[in-house]
């Protein structure tokens, strides 16, 4: 039970979901799934111009309000570089994604569960030297396709989309994008960049998100007491 | 951005221009109370007056208190000339100064029209301001007979030395008040500056607007509150439900 009393641990959603942030979870999930009216959105990948935006924060906890609905969620670390997934939800991280694309490992053998009902984790292995031919290989093609029949929703943590070419090639997996912006710390011009280069790959994004924003006035306590 | 817009900007950056009026003000404070050298004034009058003696009686025209006037343009060069200032800074050795220093902390002043021409003389003491001024006025009055060849000049009121004088630039409350608000203005053109520069994503609607996107949620700063552990509470509650149910029977 140690985990569960973590203290770096950024999953608001689950520890407190009384909070306002993770009522602004809920209203991501809910807001996507209205996004979705036509196609069912089944693939769900994060993207942000620069590292440390709050991608694998914003995705861990969404994963976990899609969890909570009762949706069986798996919860990709597509970042091979600098992995983070398995931290937020305190896993090793020996093998995972990079294990079971180089043939070393099954899938069944590298997926965990989380301390979530419903919520499994694929974390990303060991850092390989070649992550994007891997990300980009047929093998990952038919993995996720694989995958795809066993769960509700599938999600993706990414690099940044500027620093390198990862999260396009993983958009091309997914049926939509969220688009996290550091609010007050990222740039207008590289948030611009980071839309257009996602938009050349014909990605769909569904929307953006405002992390981090500061002295939000939101009514607080509805519901409480 | 509307008149709201600064005011929210302004509340966002308060302590930022309180900080900068408050150090501004601190500054001056500290300023001109240690690290001002107090000034003194001492001042002087001399009267300018000619009065022709014709068969032993005193006349007094218009035409001579014009002339009078007229001469304490000159006068006021001639005490600002070495002639003077030579001979005040060798007469008068204990006062320490050279001629060129006499030069420059002395001004004259005279009121329009009037024969009264008044000398100041600033000084790091009041004392010696008063000595000066008054060592000034004494040797000007002995020795302007010689340079014009009229024994026109009077002392009027010599500086006193033993007055109780206060320093003319120690304005401490004045220059804290003008510090404070220069400093609360200069804060608040800062606070709009850094906001104009600041090219970032701040609102849900400037990033709706210039990104073209929907803004699907909008997530705070998480801090330490929000990461509290109430999983416990909340599953307890889910658990028992008993609050909720109670109510409605």
């Amino acid at each position: 039970m140690s985990r569960l009393t973590n203290d770096n641990n950024s999953l608001v959603t689950y520890f407190n979901s009384k909070s306002q942030i993770s009522e602004g979870y809920r209203k991501l999930r809910t807001n996507i799934q209205f996004s979705s009216i036509d196609s069912h959105i089944k693939k769900i990948m994060v993207a942000s111009a620069e590292a440390g935006e709050g991608k694998t924060t914003t995705i861990s906890n969404l994963a976990v309000t899609y969890a909570q609905e009762g949706k069986k969620v798996l919860l990709i670390d597509a970042d091979l570089r600098n992995p983070s997934l398995h931290q937020v939800f305190s896993v090793p991280n020996h093998i995972g994604l990079s294990s079971v694309l180089s043939n070393q490992y099954s899938v069944e053998e590298v997926l965990r569960e989380s301390y979530i009902d419903n919520l499994q984790l694929f974390t990303s292995g060991p850092i390989p030297p070649n992550p994007s031919e891997m990300i980009g290989s047929n093998r990952m093609k038919r993995l996720i396709e694989k995958l795809e029949d066993q769960y509700d929703v599938i999600m993706f943590d990414t690099p940044p989309v500027l620093a390198v070419t990862d999260a396009l090639i993983v958009s091309s997996l997914c049926d939509g994008v969220l688009l996290v912006v550091n609010s007050g710390k990222v740039k207008k011009e590289l948030v611009k960049k980071t839309k257009a280069a996602l938009e050349h790959v014909n990605a769909r994004i569904l929307g953006a998100i405002l992390n981090n924003i500061k002295n939000v006035e939101v009514p607080v306590g509805y519901g409480e007491k | 951005m509307e008149l709201k817009g600064y005011f929210r900007l302004l509340q966002k950056k308060l302590w930022l221009i309180v900080a900068i009026a408050l150090i501004a003000g601190v500054g001056a404070g500290v300023k001109s109370i240690f690290f001002t050298q107090p000034i003194y004034e001492a001042s002087s009058k001399l009267i300018v007056n000619q009065t022709s003696n014709v068969q032993g009686q005193a006349m007094m025209d218009f035409s001579m208190i014009q002339t009078n006037i007229k001469l304490i343009n000159s006068y006021r060069e001639i005490i600002k000339s070495s002639a003077i200032m030579d001979k005040v800074a060798t007469t008068y050795p204990d006062l320490g100064l050279t001629s060129a220093q006499l030069m420059n902390s002395t001004s004259v002043s005279t009121a329009s029209e009037s024969q009264v021409m008044s000398i100041t003389v600033q000084g790091t003491s009041y004392e010696k301001a008063a000595k000066t001024v008054n060592a000034i006025s004494n040797v000007f009055q002995s020795q302007i007979p010689l340079i014009m060849k009229i024994d026109n000049v009077a002392i009027l009121s010599e500086a006193k030395v033993d007055s109780n004088a206060s320093p003319i630039n120690m304005k401490t409350t004045l220059s804290i008040i003008v510090s404070l608000f220069a400093g609360l203005v200069l804060a608040i053109a800062l606070v709009f500056l850094m906001d104009y520069l600041d090219d970032t994503f701040k609102s849900e609607a400037e990033l709706e607007k210039e990104l073209g996107l929907p803004v699907l949620t909008v997530i705070s700063k998480m801090k330490k509150d929000d990461l509290k552990n109430t999983k416990n509470y909340v599953s307890q509650q889910k658990v028992g439900d008993g609050k909720y149910v109670a109510a409605n029977q």
